[in-house]
C-alpha cells in the first residue's frame, strides 16, 4: 500500500518537471511523424501494387505498418527513458532525500516497487497521449483490434523492461548524467545483440535481445517465453535495485 | 522501562572503527545532549538508531524492540531530523508533510498534518514550495516531519546548525516543548549553550567511545575549576587545600574568594576541609563547553 504514494509522488514529480515535459513533447512529435510516415508509405506501397498486380511483393497492415511504427516506438523510448528514470534514485542520493524513505516504516521492496510504479505511470500517460495513432487506424480500416492492443502492449512492456534498468542503473549513482549514460549503454547493447544474431551459432544472444520478442507480439503472437522474457527482465532488475539499496545499510 | 538502550555497539567503515563499543540508556521522556567533536560518531549512532544504518557489532534497542530484528515497528516510533533535512524542493510543504505522515503510517493524515503545521509554525507558509523557503523554514518542516506521526522518540541531528540566532531560539524552543510531553529527545548539537539551555543530561562522545553520560551541572563540576568562598580565610586554610590530593592550582582573589583548578573531582574532600573554615560558597566556574573541551581535547594527532 504504501508502494502506491512513492508512485503518487514519482509521477507527480515527474510531471511536474522540466525533463518529463521533455520527453513528452519530443515523444508526441517524433511518434506523431513516424505514424505519419508509416501511413503515407503504406498507402504509396498499396497504390504501387494496385497498379502493378503483378508486380512482386505483398503488403499487409503487421509487417508494413505497424512493425515498423510499434518497433520504432520502442527504440526511441529506450534512449528517451533513462532520462525519466536517471533522477528516480540519483536524485534523492545527491538531495539526501532517501533518508526520509529509509528511517520510515517500509520495506526497501516497496520503495522499489512504488518508484517503479509511478515511473511506469508515467510511461503509460506517454503512451496514452499518443494512442491516437492506433485508434485511427481502428476506426479507418480493417485491421484486427488485437493486433493493435499486442503492439501497444509490446511498447509498453519494451518500457517496463528499460525502466528497470534504469531505475537500477540511478540506484547505482549519484550522479543523473552517470545513472543515464550506464542506462544508455546497457540499452544500446540490447539492441547490438539482435544484429550479432547471424554470428551467434548458439542463439544465446539473439534470446537476450528485446527486438525478436517484441516482433513476436506486434504480429499478434502471444507466447509464453516472450512473456516470461519481459517477466524476468522486469523482476530481475527490480531485484537487482532492491539489493543496491540494502546493500546502503552496510556500507 | 528504558526507552533508548545500546548496548557495545560498534560500526565499522572498512578498517575505520566509527564507534567502539557505546553503551547508554536513555528513560522516557529524557531530553538528552549528545556531543563529541566532528567525527566522534554521533551521526553513525542516530543512523543505526533510526535503522537506516546496521550496527557491525552490538544491540540498540527502541521501547525495548531491537533495532535490527524489528525495523518496521521501531521505525513507526522513531522521529528522525537528520543533518541535511530530507526535503523534496518540489512539494509544498503541506503537500510534502502528507506524504511523510502517509509513509510513516498515519491513518488519518489530514489532521495530524495540520496539528503539525500549527505546532511548529508553519501556517503562513504551508502553500509554498519547500525550495523556495528560508532556511529556518526549512528545518521547521524537516522537524514537522519527523514528528508527524506523533513518535515515542525524537532523533534530531544537528538541528540548531546553520541558524541565525534568532531561528535557533525558536527551534529550540520547538524542541523543548515536544520534550515537555512523554516524547524521549536524543538531540545532538555544537551549540553548547542551546544543550546546557534544554537538556536534562548529556552523552559525550569522543572518538567512537562514550566518555561522559550524566547531568549537566555533575558534568561541569567534575575535575574542571571551583570557586569558594571563607568566612575566615586564614593562610592554613590555603595550605591544606592546597595539600588535597587532585588539587592542581590555587588562586586567591582576596577577600576570602579561591579559585581551585582541580585534576578530577574531589569537591567533598575540600567541603570537608573548608567547613573548618567556614565555608560559605562552593560552586563550579567550569561551564558545559569548559567540560566538553576537556573531555574530548585528545589531539587530532593521536586520533586512528
Amino acid at each position: 500500500m504504501k508502494a502506491l504514494y512513492v508512485a503518487g509522488r514519482e509521477v507527480t514529480a515527474l510531471l511536474g518537471s522540466a525533463i518529463g515535459w521533455i520527453v513528452i513533447t519530443a515523444f508526441s512529435l517524433v511518434s506523431g511523424l513516424v505514424f505519419f510516415l508509416a501511413v503515407y508509405n503504406y498507402a504509396d506501397l498499396s497504390e504501387h501494387l494496385v497498379a502493378r498486380p503483378y508486380a512482386e511483393g505483398s503488403l499487409n497492415f503487421s509487417d508494413n505498418l505497424l512493425w515498423p511504427f510499434f518497433s520504432f516506438q520502442s527504440l526511441f523510448l529506450l534512449f528517451l527513458l533513462p532520462g525519466i528514470t536517471m533522477r528516480l534514485f540519483s536524485e534523492e542520493l545527491r538531495q539526501r532525500t532517501l533518508e526520509l524513505l529509509e528511517t520510515s516504516p517500509i520495506s526497501t521492496l516497496e520503495i522499489v516497487i512504488g518508484k517503479f510504479l509511478g515511473a511506469m505511470s508515467f510511461v503509460t500517460i506517454l503512451l496514452a497521449l499518443n494512442g491516437w495513432g492506433p485508434l485511427y487506424l481502428w476506426l479507418t480500416s480493417e485491421v484486427e483490434p488485437i493486433l493493435l492492443l499486442c503492439g501497444m502492449a509490446g511498447v509498453w512492456l519494451a518500457s517496463a523492461c528499460i525502466v528497470s534498468l534504469g531505475m537500477a542503473a540511478s540506484a547505482a549513482t549519484s550522479h543523473q548524467v552517470l545513472a543515464l549514460v550506464i542506462a544508455e549503454a546497457f540499452a544500446f547493447f540490447l539492441l547490438v545483440l539482435t544484429g550479432l544474431e547471424q554470428l551467434d551459432s548458439t542463439g544465446i544472444l539473439s534470446k537476450l535481445a528485446i527486438t525478436p520478442h517484441l516482433e513476436d507480439l506486434t504480429r499478434g503472437l502471444l507466447r509464453a517465453s516472450d512473456m516470461s522474457y519481459f517477466l524476468l527482465f522486469i523482476v530481475f532488475f527490480l531485484l537487482a535495485t532492491q539489493q543496491r539499496l540494502a546493500i546502503r545499510r552496510w556500507t | 522501562m528504558a526507552m533508548i538502550e545500546v548496548e557495545s555497539l560498534s560500526k565499522a567503515y572498512g578498517a575505520t572503527l566509527a564507534i567502539d563499543g557505546l553503551s547508554f540508556v536513555i528513560e522516557p521522556g529524557e531530553l538528552v545532549g549528545f556531543l563529541g567533536k566532528n567525527g566522534a560518531g554521533k551521526t553513525t549512532t542516530m543512523r543505526i538508531l533510526t535503522g537506516a544504518l546496521g550496527a557491525s557489532q552490538g544491540t540498540a534497542k527502541i521501547g525495548g524492540l531491537d533495532v535490527e530484528q524489528h525495523p518496521r515497528q521501531v521505525k513507526a516510533m522513531v522521529g528522525y531530523l537528520p543533518e541535511v533535512p530530507p526535503l523534496y524542493v518540489d512539494m509544498t510543504v503541506r503537500a510534502y508533510l502528507r506524504y511523510a505522515a502517509r509513509l510513516k503510517g498515519v491513518d488519518n493524515p489530514k489532521p495530524a498534518v495540520e496539528t503539525v503545521i500549527q505546532r511548529v509554525g508553519l501556517a503562513e507558509v504551508a502553500h509554498r514550495l519547500i525550495g523556495h523557503l528560508s532556511k529556518g523554514f526549512k528545518q521547521r518542516v524537516g522537524i514537522a516531519q519527523a514528528i508527524v506521526h506523533s513518535p515515542k522518540v525524537l532523533i534530531l541531528d544537528e538541528p540548531l546548525s546553520g541558524l541565525d540566532p534568532a531561528q535557533r531560539r525558536e527551534i529550540r524552543d520547538v524542541v523543548a516543548e515536544l520534550a515537555r510531553g512523554e516524547t524521549t529527545v536524543l538531540l545532538s548539537t555544537h551549540v553548547l549553550p542551546e544543550i546546557e539551555a534544554i537538556c536534562d543530561r548529556v552523552i559525550v562522545l569522543d572518538q567512537g567511545r562514550v566518555v561522559a553520560q550524566e547531568r549537566i551541572a555533575d558534568l561541569a563540576a567534575r575535575g574542571g575549576r571551583v570557586g569558594l568562598v571563607l568566612g575566615r580565610p586564614q593562610s592554613a586554610a590555603l595550605d591544606v587545600l592546597r595539600n588535597i590530593d587532585g588539587v592542581v592550582e590555587l588562586v586567591d582573589q582576596g577577600q576570602g574568594k579561591l579559585d581551585l583548578t582541580l585534576s578530577h573531582d574531589v569537591r567533598a574532600e575540600i567541603a570537608r576541609v573548608a567547613v573548618a573554615f567556614d565555608l560559605l560558597e562552593l560552586r563550579s566556574l567550569d561551564n558545559l563547553e569548559d567540560a566538553f573541551l576537556r573531555l574530548t581535547s585528545t589531539p587530532d594527532s593521536e586520533r586512528p
